[in-house]
């Protein structure tokens, strides 16, 4: 028995409207015939007996449905359905003898102008939205470079260039008309955010460390080394430390990896008449993969409370 | 579109339509093909928005008529503003022609 219904997970830009009406045209030749078209996936049932054309309206804000319904009806067209963002698609049986004008929706370039910069005040504001994104996530990446804040503002202004092109392709829709693409470009852009943000975020939750130490009462006065803490770097990258404490007299900060035994970051605190109070903000150091501990040496045994991060 | 500019085709054709009286959008859309000699089709899109925007502008009003033995049709009626531009553009027209016959002369 052959296949009743059929779901297609081919998506269009907004500005591949065109695209989409093609597509839907040849897939209703060879007998599917659209029940629900969708943004990203679309219902086809089998019907060999008959050959519909359709159009697509994009219009968010109807004020009137039941006008707007009618309209379309007088000349013939089937409401297919709406997308929950204001797509709208519609469909009339194919006659050969109807003059190709009868199958469009658009009959004069004011109206079909209106469409399409509805549609270029759609790619502009997510490209404002993005670019505007991508402007604060840079300032953080000169503020403190790190991977996936790279990461986060490249996918960003890679976001927002699509939509730029985008609202460009709208001002002259008829210089890329014909350009024949594939239903599944738009997967590509959206696997790329996803991976974009994805991987960000996720980068982003594997840096953070941080503990907090009490230390004190033997104030016998012998110089000892504490360990204060550890932590695990899961990737290559810059690092930030940040660290409070209060302590009567000044000490070392140093920070060991495990495996070599390296001292990576080393800082005498409360030299500079920083006491009792010290603290570190955003100290920078390049860490790789690997374990490490946080010491305090010359440490006098007084007593003091430690809150440190990494992120 | 402001007031004096000049009207898009389908909007000007609606107006004129329904200076005959008041029509159902399939009834403009067939008089305007008649009266242009089937040059002039206004698609359903072309349409709503035409009508919807002239409403918005007052030219043209949307009613409701009972008549007997039938649904309730939804008619769009020229108002007296609508009349004034449909004449403006009208006027204007004919300037321009008029124009065009004394160069072309």
């Amino acid at each position: 028995m052959s296949r009743k219904h059929k779901t297609l997970f081919r998506a269009y830009f907004a500005w591949d409207y065109e695209q989409e009406l093609e597509e839907l045209d040849r897939l209703s030749r060879q007998g599917w015939q659209l029940v629900k078209g969708g943004c990203f996936h679309s219902r086809f049932v089998k019907n060999e007996g008959q050959r519909f054309r359709y159009q697509l309206d994009y219009r968010p804000e109807v004020e009137d449905m039941g006008r707007y319904l009618e309209i379309f009806r007088e000349q013939g067209w089937e409401y297919v359905n709406s997308t929950y963002n204001g797509w709208r698609y519609f469909r009339k049986a194919y006659d050969p003898a109807l003059p190709e004008e009868e199958y469009q929706i658009f009959t004069d370039r004011s109206s079909l102008g209106e469409m399409t910069r509805r549609l270029r005040k759609l790619a502009l504001a997510l490209m404002a939205a993005a670019l505007l994104m991508a402007a604060v996530e840079g300032v953080l990446l000169v503020m403190k470079p790190r991977l996936p804040q790279l990461i986060l503002t490249g996918t960003l202004l890679f976001e927002g260039l699509v939509m730029a092109w985008g609202a460009g392709f709208m001002d002259a829709p008829e210089k890329h008309r014909g350009k024949a693409k594939s239903g599944y470009v738009i997967w590509v852009f959206l696997l790329v955010l996803v991976l974009g943000f994805g991987s960000g975020i996720y980068l982003m939750e594997q840096r953070h460390s941080s503990g907090v130490m009490y230390l004190g009462g033997i104030g016998d006065g012998s110089v000892t080394v504490e360990h204060w803490g550890e932590f695990d770097i899961v990737y290559k990258d810059n690092y930030y430390l940040s660290a409070e404490t209060s302590a009567q007299s000044p000490l070392i900060l140093s920070i060991v990896q495990e495996e070599t035994g390296e001292t990576v970051y080393s800082r005498e605190l409360g030299t500079a008449g920083e006491l009792p109070y010290i603290a570190l903000e955003d100290e920078q150091m390049k860490l790789e993969r690997g374990s490490y501990r946080i010491y305090l040496s010359d440490y006098y045994g007084e007593t003091v409370a430690v809150n440190w991060s990494i992120e | 579109m402001k007031k004096g500019e000049p009207m898009s085709e389908s909007y000007y054709y609606i107006l004129l339509c329904l200076s005959k009286g008041p029509s159902h959008g399939y009834g403009i859309m067939s008089m305007t093909r008649e009266l242009s000699g089937g040059e002039v089709r206004i698609g359903s899109g072309t349409m709503y928005g035409a009508t919807g925007n002239l409403m918005k502008k007052g030219w043209i009003e949307e009613i409701f008529a009972q008549e007997p033995g039938e649904e309730r049709r939804r008619l769009y009626r020229l108002t007296a503003e609508g009349r004034e531009a449909l004449l403006g553009e009208i006027e204007r027209l004919k300037k321009m022609l008029a124009v065009a016959g004394e160069v072309m002369k």
